[in-house]
């Protein structure tokens, strides 16, 4: 159906630039088919339109370039070379950071396995690893320390940390490994709560972040 | 290395590891357009040269800064943009405002009072320099406000859509509609006498 008033001249232009959408396409449409006056109009905007996109792309003079390039600083390929393979090192992708965590926590789990089994052994007590653990570090380190390794084995901190060794002295290899691996899975959600704090919030500032200049 | 089936992104990630080469790239690739949007504004070739050179020398200079959340046209007109008003605000400071008085509170206030060349009784025809930009409709052009002009060049030459011309030129949707309306509509006026 035809619109009765000539449509305003910002529709025509809309029309002839092609942004209407359908039903609003299809009015406008209608009407200037009938109308020789704002057909007229549209075959005008449309060859206005058409020597504006054909106007020339002008160049700059020859050695436009070159006289840029000297004002711009390029980092040095060596230096830049070092930050791309340290940036290939950091994990891109939750899985990743979830896999260089559990990795990271290997060391922890391989050392507390370890200490398990120690204790698990036939005459092992907490009280003579801690007191041979004593002995040598007072044979390797200073006076000093020695002395306040002294100090600290008589507070409660010491106290508590024999009760904790003797307590993975009591159980077995299961017990063990179902405590490392629960101290694995803590690590890696740490690490990755940890992640979403300090890398994914920053993104999401970022997105939004207005022009520098 | 073939930069020409890279997109921009790619060629700047190369640019940001130091590769000369990508720097040239994206000259080469944005050379013209910008050039040719900020030689229509300011009308002469020299000085369009200058402009154009200080723009790409910001951006290259930036690029560790540059968001990949945006278009890197969008971002490198706005720096020729910019580049190309603050040159025309600091040649107009004493005389009159580009953008209109800055007590002006409505729209038309502001383009009461704004610079235009007409304003100051300047024979357009000065402003063509040569003969690149002495057709009628390049005259046309050249007498549009300025405001009009850029947002007329980068929708009609440049091909920006009108959200990207509303960022670069720093105005709400609306206003960037209504210039170019009223931009095609002293264009049609202007070149009424070539119609048959």
């Amino acid at each position: 159906m035809s619109e009765r008033l000539h449509p305003s001249t910002e529709r025509l232009q809309a029309y002839a630039e092609e942004s209407l959408d359908g039903a609003e396409r299809a009015a406008v449409r209608a009407h200037v088919v009938e109308c020789a006056e704002c057909g007229a109009e549209v075959a005008e905007l449309r060859s206005l339109f058409e020597a504006l996109s054909g106007l020339t792309a002008f160049a700059p003079s020859a050695g436009f370039a070159d006289r840029v390039m000297t004002e711009v600083r390029v980092r040095k390929p060596a230096f830049a070379g070092i930050t791309a393979w340290t940036e290939r090192l950091v994990p891109q992708t939750t899985r990743a950071w979830a896999a260089a965590a559990a990795v990271l926590a290997l060391p922890v789990v391989g050392a507390s396995l370890l200490v398990g089994w120690v204790m698990s052994q036939p005459g092992v007590t907490a009280q003579g690893l801690w007191t041979l653990a004593n002995d040598a570090l007072g044979q390797v380190l200073s006076t000093s320390w020695h002395w306040a390794l002294a100090r600290f084995a008589g507070t409660s901190i010491a106290t508590w940390l024999t009760q904790a060794l003797e307590l993975v002295g009591s159980l077995g290899h299961r017990d063990i490994g179902l405590a490392a691996v629960t101290f694995a899975l803590v690590t890696v959600g740490s690490i990755y709560v940890l992640y979403q704090n300090l890398f994914r919030t920053q993104a999401r500032r970022t997105e939004h972040a207005s022009y520098v200049f | 290395m073939d930069y020409e089936q890279l997109s921009d992104k790619d060629v700047i990630k190369h640019a940001r590891e130091g590769r000369e080469s990508a720097f040239r790239e994206l000259i080469h690739r944005y050379q013209r357009p910008v050039f040719s949007v900020i030689y229509r504004m300011v009308r002469d070739r020299e000085l369009a040269e200058d402009l154009a050179q200080d723009t790409f020398i910001k951006v290259l200079n930036a690029l560790d800064r540059y968001d990949p959340a945006y278009k890197f046209s969008s971002w490198i007109f706005k720096i020729a943009h910019n580049t190309t008003v603050d040159h025309l605000r600091k040649k107009e400071v004493d005389t009159l405002s580009l953008d209109g008085s800055p007590h002006a509170r409505t729209q038309e206030q502001a383009e009461a009072t704004s610079f235009t060349p007409a304003d100051r009784g300047i024979d357009p025809e000065r402003y063509a320099e040569s003969q690149e930009i002495g057709s009628e409709i390049e005259l046309a052009i050249g007498e549009l406000r300025p405001q009009y002009r850029e947002a007329i060049l980068l929708w009609h030459v440049e091909g920006r859509p009108y959200d990207e011309i509303a960022d670069i030129m720093d105005l709400p949707l609306g206003t960037v509609k209504t210039y170019i309306h009223r931009g095609r509509n002293e264009l049609r006026k202007k070149l009424e006498h070539l119609r048959a």
